[in-house]
């Protein structure tokens, strides 16, 4: 299977400022579009680079709602990651997920991961499970001491953000098991 | 400020003196008194001397309002020529309607590119519409600003006011918006929707159904207040404050109802302005000033 990510420049596709709700959903829209296409298992990094600036109800729209989506089992199997923001739309981001209590996770200018939004456990979580890199929620559990359960628990937030994709497994006993990989570009 | 002007009814004429500045102060009322029961409207513009983005947005609301609740209008356009010149540069007199007269032949002017100090009046009746403004509205900020508090307090500013007119007004004849750049007070923009107003439109959500006019505007520009009840609304006015409050030194005034609140920032210090009109605002009028 390729593990290649494949880039959405907004600025190009788009503007270097966005508002509106309106806009946002027609983003979002091409946006989804355009994950439906990938392979399971490949990320869309969603650049804001040469973005000047995004209004609230915009980010709200598209990338909130992707989140939103994506905890309720949208793409699950494909990463989504945002890079290239300038400090502004950085800020911006943050009040976006944050106003939701939703996470996602940027890349900075180096490649490495940042939780945006709703922190509380995810940076811990997500360090562990990039040091894994593919791994199952009892592996996950086992390095943060968790009950299976509970780290199942923080991996459906760890999926939300796209940062981790879930793969579906079929063990050697038969049945039905789910594994995880980091879809984060640098570590995939 | 004071305005020396009048609105008097005549059998089947209703007359309506338009101030020579500060109009928009006295045509609040003068849309108010147009109400249907007249035949004729006349309005007698021939004193206007000076008009702000503001004054030109309820200029062309009244003369759309009279022409929609009266069979004629008469524009006795300003006999001051620069005046009459500076209306057809910023398109008041295009597309009026079938009813409007015009008391003077539409000037013949040259139509240089102004786009990084003005926005011509400009009607908005969709998302669409208001996408369409934002992607001029990204040049002109870019050019007249560059990346800066106040290109981003600008295009918020248009984006989040243009967004509320279609969004929640359901205003007759959708939204009106200019704007203009003037060298000493800096950027003004105004835009005005006949529509519902904020306070109404507000108050579809069980949670604002309370408290005056004045409060529900006041409300308004909180984070997640919003008419729908759906996660993450909200966003629009609270943006628009908060992109105002940070370009430095500005004013931000919003009239609807019987609330007309401004809200001015000097300094970082914030200085509230809150009156209630005499007679209610029909619709929103939102008015900025952006001096940097």
């Amino acid at each position: 299977m390729e593990r290649a990510t494949h880039i959405y420049r907004i600025a190009e596709r788009w503007n270097s400022f966005l508002a509106t709700r309106e806009r946002g959903r027609r983003v979002r829209e091409d946006v989804e579009d355009q994950l439906a296409r990938l392979e399971p298992g490949q990320t869309l990094a969603l650049d804001f680079t040469d973005v000047e600036g995004i209004t609230v109800s915009f980010g709200d729209e598209l990338v909130a709602k992707l989140i939103i989506d994506r905890a309720a089992g949208s793409f699950i199997d494909r990463g989504l990651v945002l890079e290239g923001a300038n400090e502004d739309v950085h800020e911006t981001l943050e009040t976006v997920l944050a106003r939701r209590k939703v996470s996602g996770v940027n890349l900075g200018v180096d490649g490495e991961p940042e939780v945006l939004g709703e922190k509380r456990w995810l940076p811990e979580t997500l360090k562990v499970a990039l040091d894994l890199r593919s791994f199952s929620a009892v592996e996950l559990g086992e390095r943060l001491g968790l009950t299976p359960q509970a780290a199942n628990n923080r991996l459906r937030g760890l999926v939300a953000t796209g940062a981790v994709v879930r793969e579906q497994m079929i063990p050697e006993g038969g049945g039905k098991e789910f594994g995880y990989r980091v879809a984060v570009p640098a570590y995939a | 400020m004071t305005v020396s002007t009048k609105s008097i009814k005549t059998q089947n004429t209703q007359y309506i003196s338009v101030p020579p500045r500060y109009a928009a102060d006295f045509l609040h009322a003068a849309l108010i008194a147009v109400d249907g029961s007249q035949e004729e409207v006349e309005l007698m513009a021939s004193g206007l001397r000076f008009l702000r983005p503001l004054d030109l947005c309820a200029l062309r609301a009244l003369v759309d309002h009279a022409a929609e609740w009266a069979k004629r209008v008469h524009l006795e356009c300003p006999s001051d020529a620069s005046v009459h010149r500076y209306l057809e540069r910023m398109d008041l007199y295009e597309n009026l309607p079938a009813n409007v007269t015009l008391s003077r032949e539409r000037p013949r002017i040259r139509r240089y590119s102004l786009g990084d100090q003005l926005i011509e009046l400009e009607r908005i009746r969709s998302g669409e519409d208001v996408e369409v403004l934002m992607d001029r509205v990204d040049q002109i900020a870019g050019g007249q600003f560059g990346n800066g508090p106040l290109a981003k307090a600008f295009a918020t500013a248009i984006g989040a006011a243009a967004e509320n007119a279609v969004m929640h007004a359901e205003s007759p004849s959708g939204a009106l918006l200019a704007a203009q750049r003037y060298r000493t007070s800096g950027l003004e923009l105004a835009v005005v929707d006949r529509g519902l107003g904020v306070p109404a439109t507000l108050r579809r959500n069980p949670a604002h159904r309370e408290g005056s006019d004045l409060e529900a505007v006041e409300n308004s520009l909180n984070d997640g207040v919003s008419s729908s009840t759906e996660d993450g609304r909200g966003a629009g006015l609270w943006e628009l404050r908060e992109a105002v409050a940070a370009s430095g030194n500005a004013t931000l005034a919003i009239a609807a109802g019987r609330a007309d609140l401004s809200l001015s920032w000097r300094r970082n210090v914030l200085a509230r302005n809150p009156s209630v009109p005499a007679e209610p605002i029909s619709g929103t009028w939102i008015s900025i000033r952006l001096e940097g």
